[in-house]
């Protein structure tokens, strides 16, 4: 079952990029604002994305962490946490309209997985940063919840990118991948 | 004169347009359901959907 959660609300819908996008809104334990971003794209994926409503202007919005000021000497966890629970809650709600629904995202790198002096292994020539933080935190958060007799947990690890697609769905394996490459050469 | 050629001053356009021509295939893998299961906490249940 899933534990607690923020109070979210629709606040509209647009088109980023040409592509429909859900708007949700919610406010963390520290009273920070959050938007949630639900991408609608072709074969009922949906694609799950999140920032800070401070960082909305920056172009690093999806890859900032919170200062430790702001998360008032705590490691910032249980807020984190529930901000996943959150998002998991949104997806759920999608899902429950339609099964055949599929949910991906991409891990963002940290500013630090961004520095090829520091990370050179991981950063690919395409700009994608291989096996970030939030992609393993993510991937370990959804396999929890999302049982894999009805979902199959597909991994793209070298793009960070990850998709749980449901067994309803009639997505082929190159289509994922074709897909995700679609995806990071025009968007990301 | 010769022709006018137009260069982007945006660095970011120009890093873009520079990474769009490097191609990377990103193989993508289907977890086996024992691959699921254990790189989840035991703790939690999954949701009932």
């Amino acid at each position: 079952m899933l534990g607690h959660c923020f109070n979210y609300k629709p606040v509209g819908k647009t088109t980023l990029n040409g592509i429909q996008t859900d708007l949700y809104s919610f406010k963390c334990t520290y009273n920070l604002a959050y938007v949630l971003e639900v991408e609608h794209h072709p074969d009922n994926i949906y694609i799950i994305k999140f920032f800070q409503k401070n960082h909305k202007d920056s172009s690093y919005r999806y890859s900032l962490l919170n200062k430790k000021s702001i998360r008032k000497g705590s490691s910032g966890a249980k807020n984190f946490l529930i901000i996943l629970n959150t998002i998991i809650k949104v997806v759920l709600e999608i899902y429950s309209k339609n099964k055949s629904s599929s949910f991906g995202f991409i891990g963002s790198p940290t500013k630090d997985e961004l520095n090829k002096k520091v990370n050179k292994a991981n950063i690919n020539i395409d700009g994608t940063v291989a096996q970030t933080k939030r992609f393993n935190t993510y991937g370990i958060y959804v396999k929890r919840y999302f049982s894999p007799e009805k979902f199959e947990h597909i991994e793209i690890s070298t793009s960070s990118s990850y998709l749980i697609k449901s067994k309803k769905s009639n997505l082929k394996l190159k289509s994922v991948e074709l897909f995700f490459q679609n995806y990071i050469e025009l968007y990301c | 004169m010769g022709n006018i050629i137009k260069i982007s001053k945006n660095p970011k356009t120009t890093k873009k347009a520079f990474l769009s021509s490097k191609k990377v295939i990103h193989k993508a893998k289907v977890l086996t359901p024992s691959d699921v299961k254990e790189n989840r906490s035991m703790a939690y249940t999954y949701l009932n959907l």
